[in-house]
């Protein structure tokens, strides 16, 4: 069964990180999938409550905060290991993963529209898988990672070119903080 | 061009081998006429003559029953429809002259449509048969129909009154997310299948065709549900940490073959359904994905990137006896065994683009069965004669088929929106 503290990993944190995400690429992409709306599924085991949200001070999501820090890697075409040009950049993420032990990180591992879905959605697990190998090797916790696939069903480039498709092959990050 | 009188020869012995089904044809039974091979006589189609029919109005079944006939009879594989064109021809003599071997009458009757087949020689009935308003919707016994002609003529089964599923991406700026529909095997009674708000992704039939395996993400993560055709009703059967998809029963129904990766990358994994108990078939490191049974489940086909490239491999069901089965090219994916298990229809990424490709596992001989590339997600037809598959071309994505040995590709999915992953459903 999942992991059950990853249950408070709310469909809101997740449109919130989204919108931080799309604001963060600045419309570098002319086409932004966003979230739908999905049903959550009853709870079956006990979860750990949602910190409790603090509405006096200011409160700066930290997709927001990090942006630029955060924003997704790329990959060659069918290849899921990290670039050389992703390596700095996975280093800079694990010391700040590092300094914010509290925070869980969604990795959303994705693909170019080419090719099959089904192996496209084993490439992008390893996409994600490969990078969070790679952030574990440096330091960070196992336990504060989840992975998700979605193979080539949410492009952030709708184009047929070179471009748009080196775009989509990407993993992707989300911040899920505890409000404090 | 054949003459009628060869077609008479043929109709016999392929009636001989049906088992007399029309005893007034008994009589050439002594003519030792033998069924001509099917894999060499493949491109043999009966061209029959398909009239107009003013009493079955388009407007009862949407389109003209003619329509869903002549479409009926070159999905078969077994027939050229003759179209009766903008001059219909009005004897038997003229539809001799159009080349038409034989002619499909439709016509309405007290209570219900009757069908019949007749030789365009010399006027013969070689069916008929009442289908009585009781017996379902117009369409669907024009279906019917075509299966029972298929059947008396050939001794085949048909392939009118199955059905497919397939994700569809309505592609517009309200919703581009997939969902799974079914729609019968002509692309018309499309409907959503299962009603969630939810991604959902490569849908497979299980053997008795009574339900449908498929990965969704309705709690936000990837896993596998089944899903009941007849009741509606659905369970989830694979949802650990990180990937559950590619969901494939055997056909016995007992065990799952499918892709998790809560063990770290994705790997091949067997469920026996009864127990739950799961066992983990591959360990390379590395993409593997898209198990798929062979017909007699003493095989499982997958697609792994091991080498670097993904390639097609099968192994037991207890993950020993490994064997690689694409060599050439770089890009070989979505394996589906033939329903006689001795050819696998699959993805190859050549220098033309992405085509369909049949492996025979006997000699070896890979076969391309595609040509404009953009070609994905074979399945093949219940009769082992088709592939079905989704094809990106101009633009859009729909579903095609292709007699494997004539290799016509004719449209399926009609409508908006973009098509992928097609599984044929056994015959019903």
């Amino acid at each position: 069964m999942r992991n059950p503290k990853w249950s408070w990993l709310s469909k809101g944190a997740a449109v919130l990180a989204v919108a931080a995400f799309v604001a963060g690429c600045g419309g570098s992409s002319p086409q932004v999938v966003t979230e739908p709306e999905l049903p959550m599924e009853e709870p079956t085991e006990p979860t750990t409550p949602p910190a409790p949200r603090d509405t006096t001070s200011a409160y700066v999501d930290p997709n927001t905060q990090y942006a630029e820090d955060f924003r997704a890697i790329h990959f060659e075409f069918n290849r899921y290991r990290i670039t050389e040009e992703a390596k700095p950049r996975l280093e800079r993420i694990a010391t700040l993963m590092k300094d914010n032990a509290a925070w869980k990180v969604l990795i959303e591992g994705h693909c170019d529209e080419r090719g099959t879905n089904e192996y496209n959605l084993s490439l992008g697990e390893n996409r994600a898988q490969s990078t969070k190998q790679y952030l574990v090797q440096l330091g960070v916790s196992e336990t504060s990672f989840q992975t998700i696939s979605y193979g080539e069903e949410r492009p952030v480039d709708m184009g047929q070119t070179e471009a748009a498709w080196a775009k989509n092959r990407r993993a992707e990050f989300r911040i899920e903080a505890p409000r404090s | 061009m054949r003459g009628t009188q060869s077609f008479r020869m043929w109709a016999v012995a392929a009636l001989m081998l049906v088992g007399a089904v029309l005893p007034r044809l008994g009589a050439a039974q002594g003519d030792a006429v033998k069924l001509p091979d099917i894999e060499k006589d493949a491109d043999r189609r009966i061209a029959i003559g398909i009239a107009k029919y003013p009493d079955l109005p388009a407007e009862t079944i949407g389109s003209p029953a003619e329509n869903v006939l002549a479409f009926d009879f070159e999905l078969s594989g077994w027939f050229q429809p003759v179209p009766a064109g903008m001059l219909p021809p009005r004897t038997l003599d003229d539809w001799v002259r159009r080349g038409a071997e034989v002619l499909a009458d439709v016509e309405r009757t007290a209570g219900g449509v009757r069908g019949a087949v007749r030789d365009t020689g010399t006027g013969e009935i070689l069916f008929e048969r009442n289908y009585t308003d009781a017996s379902g919707p117009l369409r669907a016994r024009l279906h019917r129909f075509t299966d029972d002609v298929v059947l008396a003529l050939t001794g085949e089964p048909g392939l009118a009154r199955t059905k497919l599923v397939c994700e569809w991406d309505p592609d517009d700026a309200g919703r581009s997310e997939k969902r799974l529909v079914v729609m019968d095997i002509d692309g018309f009674a499309m409907r959503e299948f299962t009603g969630e708000d939810a991604l959902e992704l490569g849908p497979r039939w299980t053997a008795d065709g009574g339900s449908i395996i498929y990965t969704s993400y309705a709690s936000r993560y990837p896993d596998v549900y089944l899903h009941s055709v007849t009741m509606g009703t659905r369970q989830i059967v694979a949802n650990h940490e990180g990937l559950n998809a590619h969901g494939d029963l055997s056909r016995d129904g007992r065990f799952m073959a499918l892709t998790m990766s809560h063990a770290g990358n994705p790997e091949i994994y067997t469920k026996d359904m009864a127990s739950g108990m799961i066992r983990r078939l591959t360990s390379q490191g590395g993409s593997d994905a898209s198990p798929t049974w062979s017909p007699d489940g003493r095989r499982i086909a997958f697609v792994s990137d091991r080498t670097g490239r993904p390639q097609i491999y099968a192994m037991d069901p207890d993950g020993s006896n490994l064997e690689r089965l694409t060599h050439r090219g770089n890009y070989n994916t979505a394996p589906d065994w033939s329903p006689d298990g001795t050819r696998i229809a699959y993805c190859a990424l050549r220098s033309d683009g992405f085509q369909i490709q049949v492996l025979d596992l006997r000699s070896g001989q890979v076969t391309t069965v595609t040509d404009r590339g953009g070609c994905e997600d074979p399945s093949w037809s219940p009769d082992g004669r088709s592939i079905l598959y989704s094809q990106t071309a101009g633009g859009r994505t729909d579903l095609y088929l292709t007699n494997v040995n004539e290799r016509k590709a004719l449209r399926i999915s009609r409508g908006s929106g973009r098509f992928t992953d097609p599984d044929w459903s056994p015959i019903p």
